[in-house]
């Protein structure tokens, strides 16, 4: 579990800190305050095994592959968009102090540096000739695109990733610790295919019980939730007391959100689930019922959660649903907001103390 | 939703409640139409913190607020109150917040007195740090400039003749209430009856606090120092 996150020169941050994370954190702030991208900076730090992470992920995906930088040509694709000012002499770092159950040393590093490599690609693989018997073959691609060199602390090799339009090109190594992580996009729900392959995996484990547990907050008269494999593409069905199972999607958006999060958060056991906006769908009346249920599966299934919102009741509800439950210290509010003074986003955390003293003034002044 | 801090604020006045908020806003104006320096009012911000149980989760509170590190000035006023010491009330309040961590806040030795930290912090006790009560006393004291506060005093005296016991934590709020009786305050109906507005707030709309001489009373000037201190350049 991440205990404290620092993230430099990645996307809006020059030099972030965020410090005493705990089991579920509530990411706040303004827009442009880099609350997604700090998720995704997680996201990535938490997924280095593979390069591809970072076209997994919605946002970069979109920044990397449809670059909308007017100085850069169409055709050519950068690496510019993740660097902070679009500086690609700078170099990223991304870096987590995490706390190791059961182990003397309670906390271990992980840090990953991202920098454009000047060498060419010939140079690069040359250089690591291992790497030509995995996956793509560098020496296929052209001399001069860009590299992005990855240094891992979790590796002692570095691994060169090459963007072409197709994708990223990469070596598939073996992570050295696999840390499953899961992030949900503020808008487009999980795809068909992920939402098959997540539910076969809850059958499997036979956790539906826990994904019907959490529907039933917004849908109490809901008994069951099976897969519909018929049809083009297999989708969720509902179980509501009808003479048939209804399909998932002529639910309410809240259903299908909580949904996604239950099933993304049984995908991550272990790991990290990161959600955006997570008040998206989820109406005021249930936001702290959601809260109890994520903070009792992330407790079950040993998950750290990261959620961002823009929403006033949400940032209450999580307050009273964890306080409700005595779990106040398993949350962490943190509000990203930008300096008058350097102009640079930081992180300002409010601990339960904190909390208490927002809630007893009746969250009367804005803290998102 | 405003911030808890607006942009551009440098110097916060923390007042318990609803009634201090309007007391201290009226004397600010009072200030700035009759000093000839220059105060800073629209750095100036008075924020409430809900009695004086609350004050260590206002000053929590404020310590996270995002504009907190552009705070120059801090003025606490608080009640005196009975059997207690309000000034070392407000040291152990400051002190607890300080030990969870920065930013450090100055711990003022003595009243109206402004550290040299950064922000600067000073304490104002009403109705005075040697004296027991609450800003219903202070208002009285002030409010002796004007004829109806004779026929105050005068109607509490006979009630001590008649041996009926006014508590001291009620008296003073007592008294306002009678003297806004005699300023035909409060006698307002609206269609659910009489209005009761004779609270301390309500004072404000007679015509009294339009004397100048009222607010340049002796009693309020440890209040008017302190603001002072905390609007000056």
């Amino acid at each position: 579990m991440y205990k404290s996150f620092r993230v430099k020169n990645f996307r809006c941050f020059k030099d972030l800190q965020i410090n005493d994370l705990s089991r579920v954190n509530l990411i706040a702030g303004k827009n442009n305050t880099g609350k997604t991208a700090l998720m995704e900076a997680m996201h990535v730090l938490a997924g280095t095994y593979s390069g591809q992470v970072l076209l997994r992920n919605p946002g970069l995906r979109r920044a990397l592959l449809n670059p909308e930088n007017e100085s850069e040509p169409r055709n050519q694709l950068t690496w510019s968009t993740i660097f902070k000012g679009l500086q690609t002499g700078l170099s990223i770092e991304l870096a987590a102090t995490e706390k190791i159950p059961n182990r003397t040393v309670d906390t271990s590093q992980s840090r990953i540096e991202l920098s454009i490599q000047s060498v060419s690609v010939s140079d690069a693989t040359d250089d690591e000739s291992r790497y030509k018997s995995f996956g793509y073959q560098y020496d296929a691609l052209p001399d001069d695109v860009d590299l992005l060199k990855l240094c891992s602390s979790l590796d002692g090799h570095p691994t060169y990733l090459a963007l072409i339009h197709s994708g990223i090109v990469y070596p598939r190594l073996k992570p050295s610790r696999f840390r499953p992580s899961q992030l949900l996009h503020a808008r487009t729900g999980a795809s068909a295919r992920d939402i098959e392959r997540r539910f076969n995996r809850i059958q499997k484990t036979k956790k539906i019980d826990m994904l019907v547990g959490a529907l039933e907050l917004i849908e109490p008269r809901i008994k069951d939730v099976r897969i519909n494999p018929d049809g083009w593409r297999s989708h969720l069905m509902t179980d509501i007391g009808l003479e048939n199972m209804i399909a998932m999607s002529e639910s309410g958006e809240g259903m299908n959100r909580l949904s996604d999060i239950v099933l993304a958060m049984h995908e991550a056991k272990g790991g990290i689930i990161f959600i955006d906006e997570i008040e998206n769908g989820i109406h005021h009346s249930v936001q702290c019922k959601v809260w109890k249920a994520i903070g009792q599966v992330a407790r079950e299934l040993d998950i750290q959660v990261f959620a961002t919102t823009h929403s006033l009741e949400m940032i209450r509800a999580a307050y009273e649903a964890f306080s409700e439950d005595d779990e106040l210290e398993e949350f962490r509010y943190h509000r990203l907001s930008r300096s008058r003074k350097t102009g640079e986003l930081r992180a300002t955390t409010y601990n339960e103390l904190d909390m208490e003293a927002v809630a007893a003034f009746d969250f009367d002044h804005e803290v998102r | 939703m405003d911030e808890l801090i607006p942009d551009g604020i440098t110097r916060l006045l923390l007042v318990e409640g609803n009634d201090d908020e309007i007391f201290f806003r009226n004397f600010v104006d009072h200030l700035v139409a009759s000093s000839d320096t220059r105060l800073l009012v629209s750095e100036f911000a008075i924020i409430q913190y809900g009695g004086r149980s609350q004050l260590t989760l206002r000053l929590r509170d404020l310590k996270k607020a995002d504009n907190f590190e552009h705070i120059t000035h801090i003025g606490i006023a608080r009640d005196s109150d009975f059997n207690t010491d309000a000034l070392r009330s407000v040291q152990d309040r400051i002190r607890t917040i300080n030990r969870e961590g920065p930013p450090i806040i100055d711990i003022p030795d003595h009243p109206i007195v402004l550290t040299i930290g950064d922000p600067k912090v000073s304490v104002l006790i009403v109705p005075s740090a040697d004296r027991e009560g609450m800003l219903e006393d202070l208002v009285m004291d002030s409010l002796q400039v004007d004829p109806i506060a004779n026929c105050v005093h005068k109607f509490f005296d006979c009630l001590e003749e008649k041996q009926v016991t006014i508590v001291p934590e009620k008296r003073s709020k007592a008294q306002i209430r009678v003297f806004l009786i005699g300023k035909n305050v409060g006698l307002d109906t609206d269609v659910s009856g009489i209005t009761e507005r004779l609270f301390l707030s309500n004072a404000y709309e007679t015509q009294v606090w339009q004397q100048r001489n009222l607010w340049e009373s002796p009693k309020l000037a440890d209040a008017k120092a302190f603001l002072t201190q905390l609007l000056k350049p």
